[in-house]
């Protein structure tokens, strides 16, 4: 492989950029207006689509959240930094955190068919304030990081490769999600992510496979980085690599899906008899997506790119490669509209999420008799609130490492206790409320003092201990057929807005139509 | 333009048809069963832990494979293009699905 070849692309314009982020974000307003007009009528059909999503969207919404910008850029950087051994610790662990929220999924679903959030099965579960209030903030937090973190992708891949100010592609993409998100909520957010899918998948393949002709063959690549380092082409650093990040990032993941609003807002959505699918096959689906792009690190390796030659920064690697190696300007654009699909769907994913928990997990909470024209209202600020703050934190240049992980260690926290909660009747609230905190309190400083490994398995020994053994004192089991009692909160007869085709005619029709079904 | 290129391009396009396709029946589906009833069926269930497991052991095999012969960079971009196939198909399977049950009843 030549590394002569790498040279900068200059009819990459910032306008090409901006054409790029604003043509994006016009489709997706395109679809949020139909959605608008046609679905939305209401806070339920705002933040629970009407409970009404069916396999198709189901699969690729849950697809496209789970992809973020990170899933992109970090695939091939870490198979950069650690040939295969490194790709297989990214990819493994991720599609299975996904599949592995199925059994939890079915079983609150079915014993709780009303519900819209997690904090408000937790609240239901304990009863008690403490709980479903560090169960809100931690969902509140996660949620407004991985904004935070998308927007900063949008504008690192946005500054790197068409040269624009990264605190002004930050604000231009942060108002062009929040735009059509404020339109449609969950359907829109279930619908433009479904519709980016196509573009992390398809185009992602496309772009690869261009990559690889472009710098010679896959035998070339192949045999580059075979020369460079053998071990790069083999697993064999399996265990350095997940001493290193590998296990750590595991429970991550596993954290980031079972303790996430967005997750669970779609679990009360999909139509319950999908449930099951839905979270096997997106999980199984994904995994083509880290692989394929990859293969982006392979070519970096190949060509003998260095860290200094990126910036220091490993998650630049695909971006350089892409727009380094002479490729067809066109190609470039459809890399670029893959990164921007993953950080739209997670970024509209996100606020209609956050949505749901300001409605129920806030408002419902301090006001229970709020109409519903006013909960409306204050659902869809809420997204724009949301994004607002994760652009402040973003354009303020804070360094949100630190955030992510604190981030990544409440989840963490979290974790055991939740699905405790939702599987074993035996858990009572000392046990959860006391978990958590402890966990946090000793685990944060386990992994300040003796790094992330460490902290993280500090954290789940706490958390899981804590709960076991005060379930194992718990004398009085919770009946979880009770929650099927819970009434549905946002079930208002009067719709506040008419849409706009929903004539009496067709409305009757559906209806009829449901009957006979 | 390689042959692999050549075809994983027309195999991009044919899975970006059967998407769209897919796609266009979802929305049609979702403003056709707006105001109707909520589904109340539960989840039947079966195993799943087989798939999770099959799932899991084919992603290791396939970055495994990444490190065994330059086909399989060839190979590889192929999945991601059938990722978005069978997300197409999901929707024609929901119909299926739907249809059936109706014919039931």
């Amino acid at each position: 492989m030549d590394p002569t070849l790498l040279k900068e692309q200059i009819e990459l314009t910032p306008m090409l950029g901006f054409a790029l982020l604003i043509g994006l974000g016009a489709l997706c307003l395109t679809i949020a207006l139909i959605v608008r007009t046609k679905l939305v009528r209401n806070t339920k059909d705002f933040i629970a689509s009407g409970r009404k999503i069916g396999l198709g969207f189901g699969v690729g919404s849950m697809l496209s959240v789970w992809t973020w910008s990170v899933a992109v850029l970090f695939s091939a950087a870490l198979t950069f930094q650690w040939g295969l051994s490194g790709l297989i610790w990214f990819v493994v662990p991720n599609g299975f955190a996904v599949m592995v929220v199925v059994p939890f999924a079915r079983y609150l679903r079915k014993n709780m068919p009303n519900g819209y959030t997690i904090s408000d099965f937790i609240n239901a579960r304990f009863n008690s304030n403490v709980a479903s209030t560090i169960v809100t903030l931690t969902m509140i937090f996660g949620i407004l990081l991985e904004i935070l973190i998308n927007l900063k992708g949008t504008s690192v891949v946005l500054s790197t490769i068409f040269a624009i100010d990264w605190r002004i592609a930050a604000i231009a993409g942060a108002a062009i999600i929040l735009t059509y998100s404020y339109f449609g909520g969950l359907w829109t957010s279930v619908m433009t992510g479904t519709l980016n899918i196509i573009g992390v998948t398809v185009l992602g393949g496309v772009v690869v496979a261009f990559a690889i002709q472009q710098v010679g063959g896959a035998p070339t690549v192949f045999n580059a980085v075979a020369a460079r380092d053998p071990m790069l082409l083999s697993v064999s650093n399996f265990v350095e690599a997940g001493k290193a990040f590998g296990i750590t990032l595991c429970f991550g993941f596993l954290a980031v899906s079972v303790a996430d609003q967005i997750f669970w807002q779609k679990v009360w959505a999909i139509k319950p008899n999908y449930i099951r699918r839905t979270f096997l096959w997106a999980g199984a689906l994904f995994y083509p997506i880290p692989i394929t792009l990859g293969i982006l690190g392979l070519i970096g390796l190949g060509l003998g790119i260095t860290l200094p030659q990126i910036g220091g920064d490993a998650a630049a690697i695909g971006p350089y490669v892409m727009s380094h190696i002479g490729l067809p300007t066109i190609i470039v654009v459809l890399y670029v509209i893959v990164i921007l699909a993953c950080c739209y769907s997670t970024i509209d994913g996100g606020s209609s999420a956050l949505s749901s928990v300001v409605a129920i997990d806030i408002v419902k909470r301090i006001d229970p008799a709020v109409s519903e024209k006013k909960m409306f209202v204050i659902t869809k600020l809420a997204m724009l609130f949301g994004g607002v703050i994760a652009l402040s934190i973003a354009l303020s240049g804070v360094d949100f490492a630190t955030l992510v992980l604190t981030s990544w260690s409440l989840k963490t926290a979290i974790l055991l206790p939740l699905l405790a909660a939702i599987m074993w009747p035996r858990t009572d609230t000392r046990g959860f409320v006391g978990g958590v905190v402890l966990a946090i309190l000793i685990g944060m400083t386990v992994r300040y003092f003796h790094g992330e490994l460490a902290g993280t398995l500090t954290i789940l020994g706490i958390s899981g201990g804590v709960v076991l053994i005060s379930g194992l004192f718990n004398n009085q089991p919770f009946d979880m057929a009770s929650l099927r009692q819970s009434a549905d909160e946002l079930d208002w007869t009067a719709p506040v807005q008419d849409a706009a085709d929903y004539s009496s005619k067709s409305r009757i029709e559906t209806e009829q139509k449901g009957a006979v079904s | 333009m390689t042959l692999s290129l050549f075809l994983t391009v027309i195999a991009a396009i044919a899975g970006t048809l059967v998407f769209i396709a897919g796609y266009i029946k979802g929305i049609r589906r979702a403003i056709a069963e707006y105001g109707t009833p909520e589904t109340q069926v539960v989840d039947k269930g079966g195993s799943y832990w087989l798939t999770v497991f099959i799932a899991i052991f084919g992603a290791g095999v396939a970055v495994i494979l990444l490190g065994v012969s330059s086909a399989w960079m060839i190979v590889i971009p192929f999945l991601g293009i059938f990722s978005a196939t069978m997300v197409g198909l999901c929707f024609f399977i929901e119909e299926f699905e739907q249809d059936r049950k109706a014919d039931r009843n």
